[in-house]
C-alpha cells in the first residue's frame, strides 16, 4: 500500500453510491481510493450505471470517467452475453429435464429488473432436479463446458455435502456455471424441501426465475447462511433494490411466508435488518417485530455481523473488523457443518493455509499437491 | 531496499508503481526516460501497481518477485532475475484486464508523420525486431504490443513503451544499436530470454500524438525468403486480425464493426522476409 493512499470510511462509500452528486469536487487522492474500493467491492459499474443516468460522468476528473466508461462497457457486455449463453445452456439443460430455474445475478438480468442495472455478475447460478446432475454434466461437457481442475479435498466437498457441483468452464469463451440442486448445502441439515421455491417461479422473456419476493429470501440466505463475507456488501444493494422495487405488502406476507416455511426466516430477518441499517431504510413492522433472537443474543450478532459486512478492501478501514470476519466465518461454518466434519475440515484447510503463510500461497499446485 | 514509488506516465495510461525491488527502479530509469515522474504525489494515475519481494521465507531462498494490481495478483510469483519481464507483462495485463474504450489488438504500431501501419502477429514472427529496426531507422514507435484503436475509426492512440525483445534478436539488436538503452536480461522465460529496449527520443516525445492506420502488415521472419510480399483479401485479412484482437469478445458489435472498417479502409499485407532494409524500402515506397 504506497503511503498516499487515502481511507475512506463505509459511511461516505454508501453516501457516494446513494447520492453520486455528492463526489463533484472531490479530490484526486480521494478518488483513487473511492475507485479501488469500489472495484474491489463489485460496486464500480452499479456507481457508473447511477452517474449516468444523472448524467454526472463530464463533472468528474478524466481519469475516473475512463475507468466509469470502462465499468459501463463491461456491465453492457455482460448483459448482452448473457443472454446468449442462457439460450445455449437452456438448450443443453432441456434435453434432460424441463426444470431449469436461473438464480440470483442471471435470474435479475434475465427478467431485466432494475437490480440487475451495472451489477456485474462472476457466473451463471441455475438449479436443476438433482437426480438430472449427471446426465446434464455429461451433455454439456459435449458441449465444451469443463470442470476446473480442483483437488480430491474439494471435489468430496462438494460432490457429498455440497448443494452445488464443481463449477464449470466454456474452455472457449470462459463463462462459467454452477449448477445448484438446492439452494443451501445438505450436509447443514437445514437444505430445504426445493419443492416451496420451485412453486414460487415465473416465466419471463423464455426463462423461469423465482417470484421477487422468493429472490429477496435466496439473496438473505446467500447473504447470512455463509462463512465468508469477503465480498458481501455488495449483497447488501441487491436487498436493498428487490425491496424497493417490489415491496408492497403482499410481497412481504410472501417472504415471510415462504421464509417461515422452509426454515430461512433468520436469514430473512437478518438480511434485511443488515441491509436497512447499512443503507439507511425502513422496514415494515410485519418484519421488525417478529424478533427470532433473544436482545442480548441479537447484540452480539449484530456486533459481529455489521463490522463483518462492511467493505473489507483494506482502504477501508473498520476497527476489530479482523475478529469479526474470523467470528462471523466461524458462524458461517458452525451452520453448514456438523461438528465433526467442521473440525476434520478446519484441520484440513488451517493446516494449508499454515504451509502458505510460510512458503507463499502458490505452494499448492490446483490440484493441492505441494510443487 | 526500502519501498520506492513513482508514476509512469505512459500515455494514454499512467501507473503508480511501488517496489522494494532496486533492479526495477534502476530499469525504470533507464528505459522510460523522462515518461517517469519520481515524485509520486503529483498526479491521479490510471491504475497503481505493486511489484516486490515475495515473503520472507522466500527472499532468502530462491528469492521471487510478486505483481499486484490494487488486491489483485493476475500471476504466480516469478524468480527475482526475471522481476522487470513481470513488471512488463504486467503492465500489460493490467491495460488488456481494465481499458474497454478501444479496441486492442495485439499489435505493432509505428508511423511516419501521422501515417501508421500495424504490425499485428503472434509471437516468433520477428514482430519485435522489426519494430526495433524501423523505430531506430526514421519511423516513430506507436507501441510494440498493442494497438489503441478508437472504436468505428482508423484512428490509433500510442502507448509508448520499451521494445520487448527474445533470444536470437536480443545480440542483433545489441548489434545494431551500440548506443541503445537496454535492461538486464530476464533469462528462461516462458518465451525464452528477454530484454527490453527503450525506443529513441522521438517516440516518447510523440508519445501524446494519435496516427491514422493506412495499412495492415502481417510480417513473418523467414530465414530462406528475401522479401515476399502478398496482398491479402479482406476476408483474410480479418479473421487474422481478430485472432490478435485483445478485447474483441468484451466489446462485441463495437469490436466487430470497428475491425471491419478497418481492413476495408487499409492496404493490407503478409510479407515474408529476412532482409528489413528490403522490407522498409517496400513500406515507404509502396504501402505510405
Amino acid at each position: 500500500m504506497s503511503s498516499n493512499s487515502l481511507p475512506i470510511t463505509e459511511e461516505a462509500i454508501v453516501r457516494a453510491l446513494q447520492d453520486p452528486k455528492s463526489c463533484i469536487g472531490k479530490s484526486d487522492a480521494w478518488w483513487f481510493s473511492f475507485i479501488k474500493i469500489l472495484r474491489f467491492e463489485r460496486l464500480l459499474s452499479l456507481f457508473a450505471f447511477r452517474c449516468e443516468e444523472l448524467d454526472l460522468l463530464v463533472s468528474f476528473p478524466l481519469v475516473v470517467q475512463g475507468h466509469l466508461k470502462n465499468a459501463l462497457i463491461m456491465a453492457q457486455r455482460q448483459a448482452d452475453h448473457l443472454k446468449y449463453e442462457v439460450s445455449l445452456l437452456s438448450d443443453s439443460i432441456k434435453t434432460v429435464t424441463p426444470q431449469c430455474l436461473y438464480l440470483k445475478g442471471a435470474a435479475y438480468c434475465l427478467a431485466n429488473m432494475t437490480v440487475s442495472k451495472g451489477r456485474l455478475f462472476s457466473d451463471i447460478d441455475v438449479l436443476v432436479p438433482k437426480e438430472c446432475l449427471d446426465k446434464i454434466e455429461k451433455s454439456l461437457l459435449f458441449k465444451g463446458w469443463l470442470s476446473k481442475p480442483i483437488n480430491d479435498y474439494d471435489e468430496r466437498y462438494y460432490r457429498e455435502w455440497a448443494h452445488e457441483i464443481p463449477p464449470l468452464v466454456q474452455s472457449r469463451r470462459g463463462t462459467v456455471v454452477d449448477i445448484h440442486h438446492n439452494l443451501v448445502p445438505p450436509i447443514s441439515g437445514k437444505a430445504p424441501d426445493i419443492e416451496a421455491f420451485l412453486s414460487q417461479t415465473m416465466h419471463v422473456n423464455g426463462v423461469t426465475v423465482l417470484k421477487p419476493h422468493a429472490m429477496l429470501l435466496h439473496s438473505c440466505i446467500h447473504l447470512i447462511f455463509n462463512e465468508t463475507f469477503k465480498q458481501a456488501h455488495r449483497d447488501l444493494y441487491d436487498i436493498s433494490s428487490i425491496i424497493k422495487d417490489y415491496g408492497n405488502s403482499t410481497f412481504w406476507d410472501e417472504a415471510i411466508r415462504l421464509a417461515k416455511e422452509t426454515g430461512f426466516y433468520k436469514e430473512l430477518f437478518l438480511g434485511c435488518r443488515y441491509s436497512s441499517k447499512k443503507l439507511g431504510y425502513e422496514l415494515p413492522p410485519k418484519l421488525t417485530v417478529d424478533v427470532p433472537y433473544t436482545s442480548a443474543k441479537l447484540m452480539l450478532l449484530d456486533l459481529v455481523m455489521l463490522k463483518a459486512l462492511s467493505p473489507h478492501h483494506p482502504l477501508c478501514k473498520a476497527p476489530g473488523r479482523g475478529v469479526a470476519n474470523f467470528l462471523a466465518w466461524a458462524r458461517g461454518h458452525w451452520c453448514k457443518m456438523p461438528l465433526m466434519l467442521l473440525i476434520y475440515h478446519l484441520s484440513i484447510k488451517s493446516g494449508r493455509a499454515l504451509a502458505q503463510s510460510i512458503w507463499g500461497k502458490h505452494i499448492f499446485d490446483a490440484e493441492g499437491t505441494p510443487k | 531496499m526500502a519501498l520506492s514509488s513513482f508514476v509512469l506516465n505512459t500515455h494514454p495510461f499512467s501507473f503508480r508503481v511501488s517496489t522494494d525491488i532496486e533492479q526495477i527502479v534502476e530499469s525504470v530509469k533507464l528505459l522510460y526516460c523522462d515518461a517517469v515522474e519520481w515524485d509520486s504525489r503529483i498526479s491521479l494515475p490510471s491504475y497503481e501497481i505493486e511489484i516486490k519481494h515475495a515473503s520472507l521465507a522466500r527472499k532468502l531462498f530462491k528469492p521471487q518477485s510478486q505483481f499486484f494490481c490494487d488486491q489483485r495478483e493476475p500471476f504466480l510469483p516469478m524468480p527475482i532475475d526475471k522481476c522487470l519481464a513481470m513488471f512488463e507483462w504486467g503492465l500489460n495485463w493490467v491495460v488488456s484486464a481494465h481499458e474497454f474504450r478501444h479496441v486492442i489488438l495485439h499489435s505493432a504500431v509505428l508511423a511516419k508523420g501521422d501515417k501508421a501501419v500495424l504490425f499485428p502477429a503472434p509471437p516468433g514472427s520477428g514482430k519485435s525486431t522489426l519494430t526495433s529496426w524501423l523505430s531506430h531507422n526514421g519511423w516513430r514507435l506507436l507501441s510494440d504490443e498493442m494497438a489503441l484503436m478508437t472504436p468505428n475509426t482508423t484512428q490509433v492512440t500510442p502507448f509508448v513503451r520499451p521494445i520487448c525483445l527474445k533470444n536470437n534478436a536480443i545480440a542483433l539488436a545489441k548489434e545494431w544499436f551500440p548506443d541503445g538503452r537496454f535492461s538486464h536480461i530476464s533469462p528462461n522465460t516462458h518465451k525464452g530470454d528477454v530484454i527490453h529496449l527503450s525506443p529513441p527520443q522521438v517516440s516518447w516525445h510523440e508519445r501524446f500524438n494519435t496516427a491514422e492506420v493506412v495499412a495492415i502488415v502481417y510480417p513473418q521472419y523467414s530465414t530462406g525468403t528475401f522479401c515476399d510480399i502478398y496482398e491479402l483479401t479482406k476476408a483474410e485479412a480479418f479473421s487474422t486480425l481478430t485472432a490478435n484482437a485483445f478485447n474483441y469478445g468484451v466489446l462485441g458489435g463495437t469490436g466487430f464493426t470497428t475491425l471491419t472498417n478497418l481492413v476495408e479502409k487499409c492496404q493490407t499485407f503478409e510479407v515474408k522476409y529476412n532482409n528489413l532494409e528490403e522490407l522498409q524500402s517496400f513500406l515507404e515506397n509502396d504501402v505510405l
